[in-house]
């Protein structure tokens, strides 16, 4: 059973229709990508899976209940939700930042304990930012701070996790890393969904890709037959170089589609 | 580490406290000082201690933890380090709520009308405040903001004093405008100090939603923050605290600013730990504040709210300054 799941969802900004009518959903150990051109939803369908947008139609459930109907504090608990700005307004050290995370699993008036820390700690080491944690973290770099920002998700350890371009602003060795984490957080049963404009990332290391095109599902599957040559014509306007290389499909965007 | 920070901004609090007792035109030992408040000594000494210095004292020590933590918190939320109630005109707005109700002469048929007023007027202000410049609003437009809601509420509260009905409105008009504890006894304590804690109680309850919101909007809510709430409580302690300590002592500007300012760093940065901090600095800093104001000039008094001002005008256009050079 799909444990996180949009059905028929419509959601408007404002007079705009963000999405019209979009199904999809997230297993348990499920790696799926979120990909499209700009503008096609994939924010919107990503806040509505964490609860943060209102739906115009539709439903989001979570293991078959009203994603609503949960209480904050327990939807916290479960879905893992990093958003796509990734300002830090307070010069706090980058451990602090990364066990806020913690928050929805601590009590009313708890404070942050010893457990709390080695977990953010944990999360810190393994998105390779440890040696930062006494650093005010409104002086990082930009990936220094997208890294710190998802290991504050991840410190969470959500049932699912919820990620707004989780690679923009890395480097390559860095986006190859978190992507490796991720995938291997999957092995281990977590449900992720990310939002990717990398296809060669997404092809390589999604199991599933969802393309969303103008706020409607244009495709969804394994990435070889997602991602074909007429589709990323269509919807990206994009011509890709394609191959093989270690067993694994690869894409690369090559060229403009020009339509007359 | 907070906890020995804390520890120590008390017994400040508490020496500041001591001093507000013992010092003024008539000097008087601490103990002494202290003896009186539990009628001990001559009656001229313990006249002086519990009818005059006792309950601006008193007032010193809440309107200044009001200030501290209403500060804190306004910069949490709005998360700015230029937000404070004076900066943005929630002081003026909640003066002019209580020159309201004096100039129409609701005060003096139902005493409580003045801290409803002041905070009815604080509320308000709040809450235009936030509608001009919430939501992460950057720092040009809070101080617009604080500009035109400082404008309105000053502009009215000077149609109040060009129209009023006696010289003594007057006076008591300008007292308002310009912030104070002289002459404030018992019954302004009683009127305000139930609001005042009311209010710091509810602005003390922010910590994690204040801690959250470094992260976002969005980030605070998808860790279970329920912003819908943080902001009522920021209104309604904002408006309890800052309006009932302005319905007494008028606008004291600028303690919500430097006080959160110097104790941020002290805190690891963390707006949620500054709150209780900033309380009890600005306890602290407006009791030494007030002492200064009746000891600078031996034939009279400085009004409190002038010489916060004179400290505090300076400190905040250096942060303008370095607010200006870290935003290109």
């Amino acid at each position: 059973m799909t444990r996180l799941a949009a059905q028929n969802l419509v959601v408007k900004l404002g007079a705009r229709t963000a999405l019209a009518g979009v199904s999809a959903g997230v297993d348990s150990g499920a790696f799926v990508g979120l990909i499209g051109p700009n503008g096609a939803g994939k924010t919107t369908l990503l806040r509505a899976l964490a609860g943060l947008a209102e739906p115009a139609g539709g439903a989001v459930t979570l293991d078959g209940r009203p994603l609503a109907g949960f209480g904050r504090r327990e939807r916290a608990r479960r879905l893992g939700y990093l958003p796509q700005d990734g300002t830090i307004h307070w010069a706090l050290p980058v451990a602090d930042v990364v066990a806020m995370g913690r928050m929805p699993h601590l009590g009313a008036l708890e404070r942050t304990g010893e457990r709390d820390r080695a977990i953010a700690a944990d999360a810190m080491k393994a998105l390779d930012i440890a040696d930062l944690a006494a650093r005010p973290a409104t002086r990082l770099s930009g990936g220094e701070t997208a890294r710190g920002l998802l290991a504050r998700a991840l410190a969470g350890a959500p049932e699912i996790l919820l990620a707004d371009e989780p690679v923009a602003g890395l480097d390559p060795y860095h986006q190859l890393e978190v992507m490796e984490h991720l995938a291997g957080l999957a092995a281990a049963g977590t449900g992720i969904v990310v939002v990717l404009h990398d296809l060669a990332l997404a092809a390589r290391f999604c199991r599933r890709l969802v393309l969303l095109d103008r706020g409607t599902v244009a495709a969804e599957g394994a990435p070889a037959d997602v991602l074909t040559p007429e589709r990323l014509a269509a919807v990206y306007r994009v011509e890709a170089v394609r191959g093989r290389h270690e067993g694994a499909d690869y894409v690369l965007p090559w060229k403009r589609v020009m339509r007359n | 580490m907070n906890r020995g920070l804390l520890a120590l901004l008390a017994i400040a609090a508490l020496a500041g406290f001591v001093a507000s007792l013992a010092l003024g035109p008539v000097a008087i030992e601490p103990g002494a000082a202290l003896g009186a408040l539990f009628g001990e000594g001559p009656e001229a000494l313990r006249l002086i201690v519990v009818e005059i210095r006792l309950p601006r004292a008193i007032l010193a020590l809440a309107i200044g933890a009001a200030l501290g933590i209403a500060g804190a918190a306004l910069q949490g939320y709005l998360r700015n380090p230029l937000a404070e109630p004076g900066v943005v005109g929630v002081s003026a707005a909640g003066a002019l709520g209580a020159v309201v109700v004096f100039y129409f002469g609701l005060s003096r048929a139902f005493p409580l009308a003045l801290p409803l007023g002041g905070l009815v007027g604080a509320g308000v202000g709040v809450w235009l405040v936030y509608a001009l410049a919430g939501r992460g609003g950057s720092t040009a437009t809070l101080i617009l903001a604080g500009v035109a809601v400082n404008a309105l509420a000053g502009a009215l509260t000077a149609l109040a004093l060009s129209v009023a009905p006696s010289p003594y409105a007057t006076l008591e008009i300008i007292h308002w405008m310009l912030g104070g504890l002289t002459d404030r006894g018992m019954t302004h304590v009683w009127l305000a100090l139930p609001f005042v804690l009311a209010g710091i109680a509810t602005l003390a309850t922010l910590g994690r939603g204040l801690d959250a919101l470094t992260l976002g909007e969005e980030a605070a809510q998808s860790m279970g923050i329920g912003l819908a709430s943080v902001r009522l409580r920021l209104v309604l302690g904002t408006a309890l605290a800052v309006g009932a300590s302005t319905a007494v002592a008028g606008v004291i500007g600028f303690v919500g600013l430097v006080v959160p300012h110097l104790l941020r760093g002290r805190v690891g940065h963390r707006p949620g730990a500054l709150l209780l901090a900033s309380a009890l600095g600005g306890a602290t800093l407006t009791l030494l504040a007030d002492l200064a104001a009746r000891l600078i000039l031996t034939d009279r008094e400085i009004n409190l709210g002038v010489l916060t001002a004179l400290i505090g005008a300076p400190f905040f256009l250096a942060l303008v300054l370095q607010a200006r050079r870290s935003e290109p």
